[in-house]
């Protein structure tokens, strides 16, 4: 039966066809020939019986007289039936009165029955008839017959109902090899076109409709079916594709997996994020095409699609994620996951969003950069002096600073024209410093301006552009630094410069330099004195030190000689050293030749005060000086001279050191009655007291915690060389007035350099 | 001359000092490890013996007070002899306040430095002795259990048994108990020694 099942239906139909054809006519002809062969049986019987009795009857006579040859003629005629194959008449003894065929024929006949009988034996049938005379039986006649003709009859029956199933078969298989065409060619159209549409997908087909019975409702069916698939393929399809556009077009790095975390889909931006040397990722576990690890620990991170996995939420990244491209570059990201669902809410895989924040990282660090130089620039603003003009130049913030720096009010400011308020002037045209401007955002120079007194300030000016988000000038920031001062100085410096210049055009180049150089020596003579004492201090102490060691070396119980030479060998080192620091030190104080001149002590004063200047700024002292006009010129050494003065301006002014209020110090020059030139010089510090003062010009005598003890006896020494005099006294007020004098037209001062 | 290997520092920054100092302080049988600067004394590596410092009080960069201070500051307790080219009272005063042992003025007696050595040698060796022993106690003092502790604060203030037992809330032969443990354990060998002993701890501390 499975073979069956499994036949095209076709074959089947032609099977069921035939079968059902042959099982009903085998049943109708098996029932024909049974019947037939019941009703011949039951013919041959009454034959036989009815041929029994005439034979019987017309042997009557002959068995009543006895007759054998009539009853052999009456038994002989029976030959016209040649299936009776024995018969004989039995005389009422039992013996045998005739038989037929002749005993030489053969066939016995069978023995017979008591009564009339029709029995079946297996030579045949017999059929026992009583002969009956006169209501006495007389004898019996017996036949013997051959039943062969049912089997032939029943044989001939088979072979016609076999004929017939063969022919009703072959006409049956001719008529349904048409007629299941009518009912197998649509079920195979629709089973081809089924089986298309599975294969290609092209849902377009539809099936031809022949009838209109079951068939045709299937056909209908059936197309209607593939018309909605294909209306509802179209719409996935669009779904898709506005979809698969959405993804590809979206700013977002989008990663789908299944529910095994195999990537499914990849969308441009996330391909170009990942950087992955595949373009297909498809298929790839999502844990090796995305790798992110903590910003800041380094640690890898669990790709949320795991997470979403686990536990089925939507899950959003932690901050300061990192992930790792293909191509080993790191970039920052936000990211987020969540599951697919399918319509039962069962988990189909899962989408994974991320995006690259480099930008924005960049973005906020912009911002706090800005912030803080908004910040700077505030504090700024506090202390500098600026305003904002707008691009007609007139003005709309003026701050505190440039109110101090010009004189004019907020109020006074505002509105008006920067420009025109302070007559600027412009070291380029004011054309160039705006293009300048538009073009670099900024601009610095230097301008002039005119205060509200009508002064000029010389300042150091920085322009900037102020602009808005979308980056339009909105006004222009001016920030000025008051360098008046400086440019001052400046002219100064190069008016001393010119005056230096001049005094070398009187004298050689080569002497000028080296009285340079001996005026920077004089500045620094307190403080070296100092360090040279101490200077020789060393080598002395430990010459001293070497000495003892030495001595102790000897004097052991085991006096150690080599020590001992070795002590010795430094002190021979030390008092070298010792001896080569005094021969420096005099080289130093010693000066080639007095350079005795005929000089103007009030502009000796003045040059020894510039070079005392920074020293005098640095301990906030006003140096104040008065001279007289009517002083005689006197002959003696410029450089020494300054070194007295400028060591009696020093002093001065480190002794004002702790002095609150007004420190200054005057330093006056008069004519004495005698004629000879005074110089003062005064201070207001704490003075000293009358003990101290008898020995301030002894050599190493010194209130100064860091002093030597040097200044003064060496301006004394300078003074008495050039036949003048040194004395101090003290003020009616706080300090003290160190004075020399020194004789008009002084002799040469041949002594001074025994100092 | 020293029973334990001592060792005399010398920071000065002039070499013919330097050397003298380290000639003269061998001569006597002395280690001594010379230095130029206070910077390059700092970064050495000192043992860990009984010794003493000679320093310089002009010094290039950090200057001998300076150094004196930063010893202070780190908790390093050497003791300090200052020389210097010349006497200045404001600074010897400053160095003196600061722990000084002795203050020289160059050209110096060599029997004054060293003299001044030895000094400063010894006191050292009996400051390391007490800091050791003092660390030693304290360790004694820390193996006592918290209990323990409470009843040596209270019976070295004179509390007898069972005036530490109502103020602990323990019986009396608990607190014998706890006593005993703390004499072994202190190694005190009477209440006098342990007093003794919690003076030097600071035990107990004040209420």
């Amino acid at each position: 039966m499975r073979t069956l099942r499994d036949l095209p239906i076709k074959q089947k139909l032609l099977a069921i066809a035939i079968v059902t054809l042959a099982v009903a006519l085998l049943l109708a002809g098996t029932g024909t020939v049974v019947s037939d062969r019941i009703l011949f049986r039951r013919g041959m019987l009454r034959d036989l019986v009815a041929l029994a009795r005439i034979a019987g009857d017309n042997s009557t006579a002959a068995l009543a007289f006895d007759d054998q040859r009539v009853a052999s003629d009456v038994l002989a005629a029976l030959k016209a039936r040649p299936r009776v194959v024995a018969a004989c008449i039995y005389k009422e003894d039992g013996t045998t009165f005739a038989r037929y065929p002749q005993p030489a024929g053969g066939g016995a006949c069978p023995p017979p029955a008591g009564r009339e009988e029709v029995r079946f034996t297996s030579q045949g049938v017999t059929v026992s008839h009583p002969i009956l005379l006169a209501g006495g039986r007389v004898g019996t006649l017996v036949l013997l017959y051959d039943p062969g003709e049912i089997a032939e009859r029943t044989k001939l029956d088979i072979e016609i109902v076999l004929i017939i199933l063969l022919a009703s078969s072959l006409v049956a298989f001719l008529l349904s090899s048409r007629l299941r065409e009518i009912i197998a060619t649509p079920i195979s159209r629709l089973a081809r076109a089924a089986a298309s549409v599975s294969q290609t997908g092209d849902y377009s087909v539809r099936v031809e409709k022949y009838s209109q019975d079951e068939l045709g409702l299937l056909v209908d069916a059936f197309n209607e079916m593939l018309e909605r698939v294909q209306s509802r393929d179209i719409e996935v399809k669009n779904a898709r594709n506005s979809l698969h556009t959405t993804l590809s077009s979206i700013g977002d790095a989008v990663i789908s997996t299944d529910t095994e975390g195999h990537i499914v889909f990849v969308n441009p931006v996330a391909r170009s994020l990942l950087r992955w040397p595949e373009q297909d990722l498809a298929g790839k576990p999502v844990d090796e095409v995305f790798r992110i690890v903590n910003e800041f620990t380094r640690q890898s991170v669990e790709v949320p699609i795991h997470t979403v996995l686990r536990e089925g939420n939507i899950v959003g990244l932690a901050n300061h994620t990192v992930l790792i491209a293909g191509d080993g570059t790191e970039i920052p990201i936000d990211d987020s996951a969540a599951p697919i669902r399918d319509a039962r809410g069962e988990m189909l895989g899962v989408v994974l969003v991320f995006r690259d924040i480099s930008g924005r990282r960049a973005t906020e660090r912009l911002l706090a950069e800005q912030t803080s130089e908004l910040r700077r620039r505030a504090q700024l603003m506090e202390r500098v002096n600026c305003f904002v003009m707008d691009l007609e130049d007139r003005i709309v913030y003026w701050n505190p600073g440039a109110a101090e720096l010009y004189g004019f009010s907020e109020s006074e400011a505002v509105g008006q024209l920067s420009h025109t308020l302070l007559q600027s002037t412009f070291p380029v045209p004011l054309e160039e410093i705006r293009s300048q401007l538009m073009r670099a955002g900024r601009w610095d120079g230097e301008l002039v301006h005119t205060r509200r007194d009508e002064t000029r300030v010389t300042v150091a000016s920085h322009w900037a552009l102020h602009r808005d988000a979308e980056g339009r000038v909105l006004s222009i920031l001016e920030v000025n630094a008051d360098i008046t001062e400086r440019k001052q100085m400046e002219a100064q410096r190069a008016e001393l410069h010119a005056k230096e210049r001049a005094l070398a055009t009187e004298r050689a180049l080569r002497e000028t330099e080296a009285e340079l150089a001996r005026v920077v020596r004089a500045l620094s003579v307190g403080e070296l004195a100092t360090s040279i004492a101490h200077e020789i201090n060393q080598p002395l102490a430990g010459v001293v030190t070497n000495a003892a060691a030495g001595l102790r070396w000897l004097s052991a119980e085991t006096p150690d000689i080599q020590e001992a030479r070795e002590s010795l060998e430094l002190i021979a080192r030390d008092g070298n050293r010792a001896s080569a620091m005094i021969r420096r030190i005099r080289e130093f104080l010693k000066k080639e030749s007095p350079q005795t001149t005929l000089l103007d002590v009030n502009e000796v004063i003045r040059e020894a005060a510039v070079f005392a200047g920074s020293e005098l700024q640095k301990r906030q002292v006003a140096l104040r000086m008065e001279f007289s006009s009517e002083l005689p010129r006197l002959r003696g050494d410029r450089i020494q001279l300054q070194q007295v003065v400028l060591n009696l301006i020093m002093n001065g002014a480190e002794a004002m050191g702790s002095t609150e209020g007004i420190r200054e110090l005057l330093v006056t020059t008069r004519k004495s009655a005698g004629g000879d030139v005074i110089v003062a010089v005064r201070d207001s510090g704490p003075g000293i007291s009358p003990a101290d003062m008898l020995r301030m010009f002894d050599a190493f005598f010194t209130t100064k915690p860091t002093g030597m003890g040097m200044g003064l006896s060496i301006s004394r020494t300078i003074i008495e060389a050039h036949g003048g005099r040194i004395w101090v006294a003290l003020n009616d007020g706080p300090g003290l007035t160190v004075q020399f004098d020194l004789p008009a037209e002084a002799s040469s001062p041949a002594a001074s350099n025994q100092s | 001359m020293s029973p334990e290997r001592s060792v005399v520092f010398v920071v000065d920054d002039d070499v013919s000092v330097r050397e003298a100092l380290k000639n003269l302080l061998r001569s006597v049988g002395l280690n001594v490890q010379s230095f130029g600067t206070a910077q390059e004394f700092l970064s050495s590596k000192r043992p860990d013996t009984p010794g003493c410092l000679v320093l310089d009080i002009r010094l290039p960069g950090l200057s001998g007070l300076d150094l004196q201070s930063q010893l202070l500051e780190a908790k390093i307790q050497m003791p300090i002899i200052f020389i210097t080219g010349h006497g200045d009272i404001r600074m010897s005063v400053r160095a003196m306040k600061g722990g000084a042992l002795e203050f020289l003025t160059k050209p110096f007696r060599d029997q004054d430095l060293l003299d001044a050595v030895q000094q400063a040698i010894r006191r050292d060796r009996e400051q390391r002795q007490q800091r050791a022993e003092t660390a030693e106690l304290r360790e004694r003092y820390a193996s006592l259990t918290s209990r323990e502790q409470e009843v040596l604060a209270l019976v070295v203030q004179g509390l007898v048994n069972k005036q530490v037992g109502d103020e602990l809330n323990i019986t009396e032969p608990t607190v014998k108990l706890h006593r005993g443990r703390v004499m072994r354990k202190m190694r005190a060998d009477s209440l006098a020694a342990l007093i003794r002993m919690a003076e030097r701890l600071g035990v107990p501390p004040p209420r």
